[in-house]
């Protein structure tokens, strides 16, 4: 076999592609048509084999398919524990709070003494006795939800009263203005000298440390972060600890984990922010399916909508359409509000800020490329490769020794020849 | 731009983000792949899938590819479309519902386009395993002479001499009837 006729039968086959008839390509080489006839005839035959694009709903199925199976495949002890939640005023103005809160049900029936009573110290008392005597963990945590919920109450009836005490109290933080916030449905007035978390935004609940003001309102000390949203894929399912979009979130017997999620799958996580400012899962929940009831907003607005949240996540872009990038495992909806920073190009590693709804549809407010990317340059071509786990046979190259594979584009070489040796039928195609 | 040691790692310990990466990658040429030889869209899907859940259970028990992710990824493929076709020949009715062309077109022209389709689809399956494999690459998958020497494992010269006999076998097997 001629180096020739190879060429021109590559050449060929690529001209057909493009749609040059065969005669054209064939009157190129007159002195090879005897040859390269047939086999181009037979290249046309099998180019009409050829389909397009799976169809991309087909490479979806696939891939939860396949993630799917690596869920099966995973060690897996999933942690559930049914139990009543802390913070429920929190919970409340979410879908997924709705949730939690109908599982808890706790409602603080019994709150008629209130701070400054004679028989207050009495009530806060007997809640720690049992608290402390509470068999088992679940037994504790409702009961302290339960008394989070009446210190709510009691400041409510405090600034009705317009009685100065201090409290000391947790809810959402519905609005956040410049001298006074909305926690739950009680005014909270800032002073310059009262400690903000700076993390804390519209949504989240925050606990709130001050005393009442006599004309029906809270003047704060200090506001605390307390508990937040956060939703991602999960990656990663274990005992211990979940993984979430690079997160790390650990899991304890007492959070209450939707049943069902997979890795894979949207979640949307309530977390609590403890004391010495460690997190505590409260409850993981599946975003997908979740339908929000109200909430239409358009993604481009610029209002502060408490059903959605914002994030960050890097990732590789995968695809571009005008309205949606595929990112990491993540589809993203890009608005003509969107602030794209550098060039970026399929494959980039990209860093996105994006807006979140409860639904888990996410926009895109900015996306940037990210330098330094570590797509790192194969440099590798370590030994020559195929070994017993390729799965082919490596007949077909006995000849010419050299086995590195690839070497850039074929150089032009010498005489090595492909002794043409009609290899007869090895039905066997390795294995694995 | 083929990184062979593509994150074997991270698949074998079952991350999902490298899991979607390498099937979103590699599953469209495998299902291509599959299309070419097979001609029906269910089971080109069902066997690309399932190549890569045997990819999983490779790794996590130790085996699998070392090197070519790729060529491992088109070996399975090519096995388990052998498998298929020897069931079907165990089968053999469930062969005639393999390949049905869609409506909303002349039923006698689709009829007589398939049944073209079907012949030369049967005279690649005479080819020898090699050959069929470097015609389905490259037509199928629409690779070029150097991606496919890459998955096969050979030279890119081996490639063009195996590809030349593949097209003459092939168009031997045609015979006069060529479409």
């Amino acid at each position: 076999m001629s180096d020739r006729l190879f060429e021109a039968l590559e050449v060929c086959i690529g001209a057909l592609e493009t749609g040059v008839s065969l005669e054209a390509c064939l009157s190129l080489y007159p002195e090879l048509k005897s040859e390269l006839q047939p086999a181009l005839e037979a290249a046309q035959a099998a180019r009409s084999l050829a389909t397009d694009q799976a169809p991309p709903d087909v490479l979806l199925r696939s891939r939860k398919r396949v993630l799917e199976h690596a869920a099966e495949l995973r060690p897996k002890k999933r942690l559930r524990s049914r139990l009543g939640l802390p913070t429920l005023a929190y919970a409340s103005l979410t879908v997924a709070a709705a949730l939690l809160l109908a599982s808890a049900g706790l409602i603080a029936a019994s709150a008629q003494t209130l701070p400054g009573d004679a028989l207050y110290p009495v009530k806060r008392a007997a809640e720690s006795l049992s608290l402390s005597a509470a068999p088992g963990q679940n037994l504790k945590q409702s009961l302290k939800a339960n008394y989070s919920e009446r210190r709510l109450e009691e400041a409510r009836n405090l600034v009705k009263l317009g009685r100065p005490e201090e409290v000391r109290f947790v809810g959402t933080l519905t609005q956040m203005g410049p001298e006074a916030w909305v926690v739950d449905d009680l005014r909270v007035v800032l002073t310059p000298e009262t400690i903000l978390d700076p993390q804390i935004e519209t949504g989240m609940g925050v606990e709130v440390l001050g005393r009442v003001n006599p004309g029906g309102w809270i003047s704060a000390d200090e506001v605390r972060l307390k508990t937040f949203r956060l939703s991602g894929t999960v990656e990663k399912i274990e005992a211990e600890a979940w993984t979430v979009d690079g997160n790390e979130i650990n899991i304890h017997p007492l959070t209450l984990i939707e049943s069902g999620i997979r890795v894979g799958d949207q979640v949307l996580m309530l977390v609590q922010v403890e004391a010495d400012d460690s997190w505590t899962t409260l409850a993981i929940l599946r975003l997908e399916g979740m339908k929000v009831p109200t909430s239409t907003s358009t993604p481009a607005s610029t209002e502060e909508d408490p059903d959605e949240f914002e994030i960050e996540l890097t990732g590789i872009v995968e695809s571009m359409t005008a309205a949606s990038w595929q990112i990491g495992n993540r589809t993203i909806a890009i608005t003509p509000g969107t602030e794209l920073e550098g060039d970026i190009a399929l494959g980039d590693r990209v860093k996105v800020h994006a807006r979140v709804a409860l639904d888990g549809s996410t926009t895109a407010l900015k996306i940037e490329l990210l330098e330094g990317d570590e797509t790192d340059e194969v440099d590798e071509e370590t030994g020559d490769e195929p070994e017993e786990e390729t799965p082919e046979p490596t007949e077909e190259r006995e000849d010419g020794g050299e086995d590195s594979g690839d070497d850039g584009d074929e150089p032009p070489e010498e005489g090595e020849e492909e002794e043409e040796k009609e290899e007869l039928e090895e039905e066997e195609e390795g294995d694995h | 731009v083929v990184d062979e040691t593509f994150e074997l790692s991270s698949l074998g310990d079952l991350d999902p983000k490298a899991i979607t990466k390498a099937h979103d990658r590699y599953f469209p040429e495998l299902y291509r792949y599959a299309m070419f030889r097979t001609g029906n869209g269910q089971i080109s899907e069902d066997i690309a899938s399932e190549a890569f859940k045997r990819l999983l259970e490779a790794l996590q028990k130790g085996a699998g590819p070392r090197t070519s992710l790729r060529g491992w990824l088109f070996g399975t493929t090519s096995h388990l479309i052998d498998d298929h076709f020897r069931k079907l020949y165990k089968h053999p009715t469930e062969a005639l519902s393999t390949a049905l062309p869609s409506q909303n077109a002349d039923p006698f022209l689709l009829a007589e386009k398939e049944a073209d389709l079907q012949a030369i689809r049967l005279a690649t399956s005479k080819l020898t395993a090699d050959q069929r494999k470097v015609l389905a690459l490259r037509f199928g998958s629409q690779m070029s002479l150097k991606e496919t020497a890459e998955v096969m494992g050979k030279l890119p010269n081996a490639i063009k001499a195996l590809q030349f006999r593949a097209l003459r076998a092939l168009r031997r097997h045609l015979g006069d009837d060529m479409p």
